[in-house]
């Protein structure tokens, strides 16, 4: 019987498919809800979205700006959309709408000029420690934004594709293809060679 | 598996998963979210602006009865200048009579008006008295006598002045109109109180 085993195999993947479209409509839904009582002057409502787009958030900058920087600029990113949010009309695109409120806030951060300091003596040795993990995040950076932005929320944040697809607004679709080109890209960066 | 791995995190990828590891000193650590201002949370009620239109043009109308009243007494009690013009065929002929009229002359416009001082005129016997105003383009010095070529005001000071006194006494009827209206009503009112 391979001909009803194959049948067996299309429906649970189509359910599959199902589910997970039902999952993210009503994760959608919840946000807009939540920005809804945001709006309201819900503060709760406000810690809220901070926890469930934070990641995200961090992730955008963290592959722009350097490290010690973005926590703060995480913390401007959601103060500014706080007051703004009313401008924001489609609810449930607040992802999105998040996200590209950080993109202009790292690039803002480049055009103001800030004082710098010189590491001490134990934040070096801290670095040196995370040498490798520099390195990455340097390769990662070097990347075209598309696949840079993706392969941090996937390698540093630690977001399945799906998670990755919710929170910024982008298709599934999109997101595979960012992701496996881009770990494409950062293999060639790294000198890794492909194992098949 | 591994496309599996990169996208859900199904599977096994030592690959990933090391590259994973390294990254992980990046990642988003959890922080409380920044504090709101509370500023944002207020929201004024915006007062009503009908209250304000009709306290503003209330206040317009006091103003102007009192200005009209101040103008209408000060002519009344016989403060301001009176000016008279003298029509040909009331010109007095005798010379005495007019002693206690003071003529303004001037030398090189010989436009003849008298003025009246302590006159205890009203606008509306001014109104009679006066010449009969043309409402043209041409000059009215047809209408004032010349008596004598010494004794002057300038027929563009008489007209001025005749256009003047004309909007002086069409005010004067309209807020007229307007008192015993607002008369009326406090008589209405007070009948209905008595009623009561």
């Amino acid at each position: 019987m391979p001909d009803s085993g194959m049948t067996r195999n299309i429906f649970f993947f189509a359910r599959s498919e199902t589910t997970a479209a039902e999952t993210a409509a009503q994760k959608v839904s919840a946000q807009a809800q939540i920005v809804e009582r945001v709006r309201q002057g819900d503060e709760e409502a406000f810690g809220e979205l901070y926890k469930m787009f934070a990641p995200m958030v961090h992730g955008i900058i963290l592959a722009r700006v350097p490290r010690d920087e973005v926590a703060d600029i995480v913390q401007e990113v959601f103060l500014s959309a706080f007051k703004n949010l009313n401008t924001l009309r489609e609810k449930s695109a607040v992802g999105a709408w998040l996200a590209m409120i950080a993109r202009n806030r790292a690039a803002e951060f480049y055009r103001t000029a800030r004082p710098t300091e010189e590491l001490s003596e134990d934040l070096r040795q801290k670095e040196n420690c995370n040498a490798e993990a520099r390195e990455i995040l340097t390769a990662i950076r070097s990347l075209p934004e598309t696949y840079r932005e993706t392969l941090v929320f996937r390698l540093v944040e630690g977001m399945t594709g799906q998670e990755i697809a919710e929170q910024t607004g982008l298709t599934p679709e999109s997101v595979r293809v960012n992701l496996h080109r881009g770990m494409k890209l950062l293999r060639e960066k790294l000198g890794i060679k492909e194992s098949k | 598996m591994k496309e599996d791995y990169l996208w859900d995190k199904t599977g096994e990828d030592a690959e990933i998963e090391q590259l994973e590891n390294a990254l992980m000193a990046f990642r988003y650590t959890e922080t409380a979210p920044p504090e709101l201002p509370q500023k944002v949370f207020t929201v004024e009620k915006a007062k009503p602006r009908k209250f304000f239109q009709f306290g503003f043009a209330f206040a317009a109308f006091a103003a102007v009865v009192v200005i009209f009243c101040a103008v209408w007494f000060q002519i009344g009690s016989g403060k301001l200048p009176v000016i008279e013009p003298v029509a040909e065929n009331n010109a007095p002929k005798n010379e005495d009579k007019v002693a206690d009229e003071k003529i303004i002359k001037t030398p090189d416009k010989p436009a003849p008006v008298k003025i009246v001082e302590n006159a205890p005129r009203s606008v509306a016997r001014i109104r009679r008295n006066s010449a009969p105003v043309v409402r043209s383009n041409k000059p009215v010095r047809q209408n004032i006598k010349v008596k004598e070529p010494a004794e002057t005001l300038t027929a563009e000071e008489k007209y001025a002045y005749d256009q003047l006194m004309l909007a002086l006494s069409i005010t004067g009827s309209k807020l007229k109109i307007v008192k015993d209206k607002i008369d009326g009503i406090e008589g209405q009112n007070a009948v209905v109180e008595t009623e009561r």
